[in-house]
């Protein structure tokens, strides 16, 4: 039988074999596509997820302010300590440079990960916001490194551009850098650095082929399939970002095509810029693939490349080589010992229980070595607070998606949509999550600190980003980031939040707690800062239970008002 | 009633962190305005004049002076130099001053005389205001604002002009944003409804009188950071050849941020962010209606604008424009017009 020629390029001619299956659909055809897509779709939104925290986490940690160099000495006048000045006021500027362009990558993997709840929708699945505590190790993700909150430094970027690079550009393996912690070096080392190879479609469609044609027949190997139903827990089966949006793509052309599933929810692809790089046509009825490759296509793209073709200079990886190319270069030229980030712990946490992360259940005690236990009862309080702040985040998000619809004549949608939309992503990833994860790494990590003239702690906390919940139960990965139905319910949690920032205001004033910079003219110190979020949350929880309620309306009509066109938004 | 109008224009200095950044972010990291060696952390405060920015910064260290500098006005602290395509800038610098002074719709030299260059300032509250040292734009990021993030309001309002050689406050009035509670901030005020006021009544986002007030060809806005990525390249050049290390870094870090919210070449759709902010500009219009129960009481100075009496109990009107907002600089412009209510001439 001759290879069934598909509409486009991609990937080449069906298997005959797959094409034959695929022409005599058979009941069970659907749900087994279904689900084996929807498994897909969940562990790249996990995958995307996993780096955009990560990314966050770093950029949380790096240094802002020259006093956060323990020999920076502001209005001194002898000259040598003048010269150290100057340098220190030099690399600050260029920690800031690194900083934006992480803080831009980190953002375009929430528009990865926006897009893999589109394409949730399509398969007319509930949106997936969950993902594993840190560390994740590397069995269990996609790009065989090990994911640990790393605060910036040369061996965290090494893996930021390993994650970022195309798959046939060889580089370095992260663990040769000297600056990896010890504690780190086990989860690094259980899967070998693999050797760099360009990715091959060809033997990725035969491989996604046969895997399709076993699936549809009901053959497909018990582990395999455990293992694509449950990567955490059994192990991924990829090897490559590529190889899994590659399988996805696949499947859902060929779903769509023979017709074995139907795209559904146009109603539900959010296309809202939110400042990101989202101009794909969102009117998808009728055009479903179209979307699922253009958007597959935008993912690869803004990070290693498209499909062995060199990345573009803007796309993630350049940012990293170039972050890698200044770093080596900066303590060369300026003469003295540089840490641009401030001593953060690797993979701090408040968990209680084991069961949380996946390295402890999985790697026992060097997985357990891997996790700073922070017991600060001021870094504990402000960790309680980032992570209370980050999964109601992940709830309004996940109600956002779930219930997304917008009139596409006046740009209205349903209260409770509007109440999300205008509360998770720019009053509060912006105002909320970015400067308290900033808070948290300011503070110290060990009980034992006593506070010294305003100096960074020898060892600092940071925002865990913890879901609570023993890893390995499924039903709660979606229970726990479910949207909460009664407003009421957020209003808790914002009031919540507000008492525990009002308490920290009063915990940093009395424990004698500054960040390094407070006496410079301006400074905010932690009971400023902690009381300007206790505002903020408390009005954000205001606006929301009004737009909640309709008695807020966004967007405002724009009487006689000449807005931006779109290209200045 | 008749009217005693006087107008006003000048370049104003606010260095407010800009989205993605938090609202209180005092650096600058994401967003488009930075806090760059040699200056103070950013502080959202409007400053009207750079005499008072000189008062409360002082001036530069002399590791962060430019002794090119083409204005004595860019060595005090915080306030930026611009390439010398943009000359009206570099000329007047920091400071809105009064420029016309008519009765009824006709221009009155006599009163015209003394205040012409009157200072105008948009001063500062602090019981309505926080921390800050200067009135603010305040969104927080769509929280206080009303579902358009570009629709501040100046908040808190308090209208002010001194004579020309500042040595006499000759007019005042304070304007509460809720009537009710004028001491109340605004993230306090809720609902929005007595806010709507003071908000921008319309919105400008190409405004061709805007740019020829400060000099710039509407026609060719995208030469006006093309310049000033040349010219910061020159003065990162500059300052290395002077062994300023810092200063040389803080010139870096200014042609990074025009570079990357103008020029599309990083992993950025926030490439018009700049662009978008130097033609637009935003009307505002409303009164002033604070009463002699409220702190500070209305003032205008009989003697100094005789023969003219105003009422302090009726609202005065102004009408303003800000715009041109130049990221860079972090400076924009102000021109407009007070209206007061005054008796009639005999």
């Amino acid at each position: 039988m001759a290879a069934h020629p598909l509409s486009d390029h991609f990937p080449g001619p069906v298997d005959p074999r797959l094409h034959a299956r695929l022409l005599v659909p058979q009941e069970s055809d659907r749900e087994q596509l279904t689900e084996f897509i929807y498994d897909l779709l969940m562990q790249a939104a996990t995958t995307e997820h996993l780096l955009s925290m990560q990314y966050l986490f770093a950029c949380f940690t790096m240094k802002k302010y020259p006093e956060e160099f323990a020999d920076y000495q502001p209005g001194a006048s002898s000259p040598p300590q003048q010269a150290i000045n100057e340098i220190r006021l030099a690399q600050i500027e260029v920690i800031r440079r690194w900083e934006a362009n992480m803080l831009m990558v980190a953002r375009e993997e929430m528009e990865h990960l926006c897009y893999v709840q589109n394409l949730l929708a399509i398969l007319d699945k509930p949106p997936y916001l969950f993902r594993p505590n840190f560390p994740v190790p590397a069995s269990s993700f996609p790009l065989q490194k090990p994911v640990n909150l790393m605060a910036f430094s040369n061996p965290a970027i090494q893996v930021f551009r390993y994650w970022e690079k195309p798959s046939h550009l060889p580089v370095p393996d992260p663990l040769k850098s000297y600056e990896m912690p010890d504690q780190l070096r086990p989860l690094f080392e259980a899967v070998p650095h693999p050797e760099a190879k360009p990715f091959d479609p060809e033997a990725m469609h035969a491989q996604a082929s046969g895997w399709l044609l076993d699936l549809l027949d009901g053959k497909m190997d018990m582990n395999l399939r455990a293992q694509i139903a449950d990567p955490l827990q059994n192990g991924t089966a990829f090897n490559s970002i590529e190889g899994l949006y590659f399988v996805i793509k696949y499947a859902f052309k060929l779903g769509l095509e023979y017709k074995i599933i139907e795209g559904k929810n146009m109603e539900r692809i959010v296309n809202e810029h939110f400042g990101f790089n989202m101009q794909l046509n969102p009117l998808v009825l009728g055009q479903y693939y179209t979307y699922v490759e253009q958007s597959i296509q935008q993912i690869i793209e803004e990070g290693e490349g498209v499909w062995g073709v060199p990345p573009p200079l803007g796309s993630h990886f350049w940012v990293f080589q170039n972050i890698l190319d200044e770093l080596g270069s900066s303590e060369t030229t300026r003469g003295l010992p540089f840490q641009p980030a401030l001593p953060v712990a690797y993979n701090p946490t408040v968990a209680q229980n084991q069961d949380r992360h996946l390295a402890s259940l999985q790697h026992g005690a060097q997985g357990d070595a891997a996790i700073y236990k922070v017991d600060n009862p001021v870094a504990v309080k402000a960790m309680i607070l980032f992570n209370t702040v980050y999964n109601t985040m992940l709830q309004m998000l996940n109600g956002f998606f779930a219930d997304y619809e917008i009139d596409q004549t006046t740009g209205l949608r349903p209260n409770h949509v509007n109440a999300y939309f205008q509360t998770v992503f720019y009053p509060f990833m912006t105002m909320i999550v970015r400067p308290l994860g900033e808070l948290v790494c300011r503070l110290p990590a060990s009980a034992s600190y006593q506070p010294g003239s305003g100096r960074v702690p020898p060892v600092t906390a940071g925002p865990d980003f913890l879901i609570d919940i023993p890893v390995y139960d499924s039903a709660q990965r979606h229970s726990s980031v479910q949207a909460m139905k009664d407003v009421g319910d957020y209003t808790a949690a914002f009031n919540q939040m507000v008492a525990l920032c009002k308490e920290l205001a009063n915990d940093c004033a009395g424990a004698g707690y500054h960040i390094a910079n407070y006496q410079q003219v301006d400074a905010r110190d932690f009971p400023a800062c902690f009381n300007y979020l206790a505002e903020s949350i408390g009005r954000i929880s205001l606006n929301f239970s009004a737009y909640w309620d309709g008695a807020m309306k966004a967007p405002v009509s724009s009487r006689g008002f000449q807005n931006f066109p779109d290209t200045y938004n | 009633m008749p009217t005693l109008s006087i107008s006003f224009d000048g370049f104003f200095l606010c260095r407010l962190a800009t989205d993605p950044d938090p609202s209180a972010e005092q650096r600058g990291v994401s967003g488009f305005t930075y806090a760059i060696a040699g200056e103070t952390l950013l502080e959202p405060s409007i400053w009207s004049q750079a005499k008072d920015v000189q008062a409360t910064y002082g001036m530069k260290a002399p590791e962060f002076t430019d002794p090119l500098a083409s204005n004595p006005v860019f060595n005090i602290m915080n306030i930026r130099e611009a390439s010398p395509d943009y000359e009206v800038y570099n000329q007047r610098g920091i400071g809105i001053t009064v420029n016309e002074v008519q009765y009824n719709g006709e221009p009155y030299p006599n009163l015209l005389g003394k205040l012409k260059g009157g200072l105008v300032r948009f001063e500062n509250r602090p019981a309505s205001n926080g921390p800050w040292k200067g009135p603010i734009f305040e969104g927080r990021n769509q929280i206080t604002s009303d579902g358009d993030p570009d629709r501040f309001t100046v908040n808190p309002m308090v209208f002010s002009i001194s004579s020309p050689d500042d040595s006499k406050k000759v007019l005042r009035r304070f304007d509460p944003m809720s009537f009710s509670q004028p001491d109340a901030q605004l993230y306090q005020i809720f609902p929005n409804e007595e806010v709507v006021r003071r908000l921008p009544t319309q919105r400008f986002a190409l405004s061709n009188t805007g740019l020829q007030q400060v000099g710039i060809d509407p026609d060719n806005i995208g030469a006006h950071f093309t310049n000033r990525l040349l010219w910061l390249q020159g003065k990162v050049v500059e300052a290395e050849s002077m062994g300023k290390t810092a200063l040389a870094e803080a010139y870096r870090s200014r042609h990074y941020a025009v570079n990357f919210f103008t020029q599309a070449t990083g992993p950025t759709v926030l490439s018009n962010r700049l662009l978008s902010r130097i033609p637009l500009r935003q009307l505002y219009n409303h009164t002033l209606r604070g009463t002699a129960q409220m702190q500070p009481p209305p003032l205008f100075d009989d003697a100094f604008f005789a023969p003219f009496k105003v009422d302090t109990t009726k609202e005065w009107e102004l009408l303003y424009y800000l715009g041109q907002y130049d990221g860079d600089l972090m400076s924009g412009f102000c021109s407009g017009t007070l209206s007061l209510p005054v008796q009639p001439l005999s």
